[in-house]
């Protein structure tokens, strides 16, 4: 593998631009998965407010 | 020129990704970041890597990889049925042998040429193609070839590492005076994307290494400056981890400013002053490709692919963190969210 890689430096490349973007999109999935969080406690929240305005 | 390239497209990048308020929503930063970084990656990654027949020389005798060179707009001329003097566009002059010479040099008259071939004596090339030039060719830096690509995304990527935690100071002095929390979650916010993309530089650069030095660590000292840098930052996410608030917000802001100066230290100081196998360290007269006042035909586009790339991750940067700012400011004022 790394003898592949060390006569096609073009993969190396890919590799580097990969793990770049791979990285980033982490970042992107872990805001996405806090957003959601957040939603959720809204809506808990929403709930109890609107529970306890009936009661 | 080329650092009035740096210099400009980093002040863009700056005023268009920090206009108005980072916790505001700017459809020409999250534009101008996309924008940038497609043209920045197709810059980067499509055009040839041309060098001189000395490029070419030089890499045959270290048994480096082939170079592609660029023979300018009739820079080929006629000896006979199987020889060319090729001229390259540093002015560099070899025979090039080739069966199909009378074509390659009527072509060589119309075009810019790209050729390829293996030196047989240190004045005679054996060609092996010969295409037409595109219009956007990248330079030839010595002993890196194709990898050379990588610079374009790992030193931009430093560089905003770097900016991020200078971002994160401010914001912390700003904390300090004005006391808005405000100012401590985007100084937090731009502590986490200024290590993400240190970390990225990090591996990147590991990647790189491997492939031209020949292991993922080398004990350099930058390597080792990057590494301590990111094990400061990690001590201050544990220190607001793991210090209840509002303690956490002065302690976090002063901490955060210490940081920066071993920042500026670990990044700038310790790599220059010790022997590294990075450019720019104590015992290399070569400040790097992307700094070296010496010039070459190719300078230009080297200069403005980087900048791009540079535009482009500074604006990705400050699209980042405005996005973490804002859902973390609206944790706090929705729920009580701790970040």
């Amino acid at each position: 593998m790394i003898e592949y890689l060390n006569t096609h430096p073009q993969f190396v490349v890919l590799i580097v631009t990969a793990l770049i973007w791979t990285g980033i999109a982490f970042f992107l999935w872990r805001l996405d998965r806090r957003i959601e969080q957040l939603s959720q406690q809204i809506q808990e929240r929403t709930y109890e407010h609107d529970n306890n305005a009936h009661a | 020129m080329k650092f009035l390239f740096y210099a400009l497209s980093l002040a863009s990048a700056i005023t268009i990704g920090f206009a108005g308020s980072i916790v505001q929503r700017t459809f020409l930063r999250s534009i101008a970041a996309i924008v940038l970084i497609i043209v920045g990656i197709i810059a980067g990654l499509q055009p040839p890597i041309v060098g001189t027949f000395r490029d070419a020389l030089q890499e045959a005798l270290s048994n480096g990889a082939p170079v592609t060179v660029l023979i300018p707009q009739g820079g080929a001329t006629l000896v006979n049925d199987t020889s060319l003097i090729c001229t390259d566009y540093a002015g560099g002059k070899v025979t090039c042998i080739t069966r199909h010479s009378t074509d390659v040099a009527a072509q060589s008259q119309r075009t810019r040429l790209l050729l390829r071939g293996r030196f047989t004596t240190h004045d005679h090339v054996l060609v092996q193609s010969v295409t037409p030039a595109p219009a956007v060719m990248l330079p030839h830096i010595p002993s890196l070839g194709e990898k050379v690509r990588i610079m374009y995304f790992h030193v931009p990527l430093a560089w905003v590492g770097f900016l991020a935690f200078t971002v994160t100071m401010l914001f912390s002095l700003r904390y300090l005076r004005w006391g808005e929390i405000t100012d401590d979650t985007i100084a937090h916010s731009s502590a986490v994307v200024g290590t993400l993309f240190t970390v990225l530089a990090y591996l990147s650069g590991a990647i790189w290494a491997k492939f031209n030095w020949g292991k993922f660590f080398n004990w350099d000292a930058r390597e080792l400056s990057v590494l301590l840098l990111l094990a400061i930052y990690a001590a201050y996410f544990i220190l607001r981890a793991n210090v209840p608030a509002p303690a956490r917000y002065r302690m976090a802001a002063v901490y955060a400013i210490i940081a920066s100066i071993a920042a500026l230290f670990l990044v700038f100081i310790v790599p220059r002053v010790t022997v590294s196998l990075h450019p720019g360290s104590k015992d290399d007269v070569n400040i790097g490709p992307m700094l070296s006042p010496e010039q070459s035909a190719l300078d230009l586009t080297k200069a403005a692919v980087f900048s791009i790339m540079l535009a482009g991750f500074t604006l990705l940067y400050a699209w980042l963190l405005s996005m973490r700012a804002r859902l973390d400011i609206l944790g706090q004022r929705l729920i009580g969210h701790k970040t």
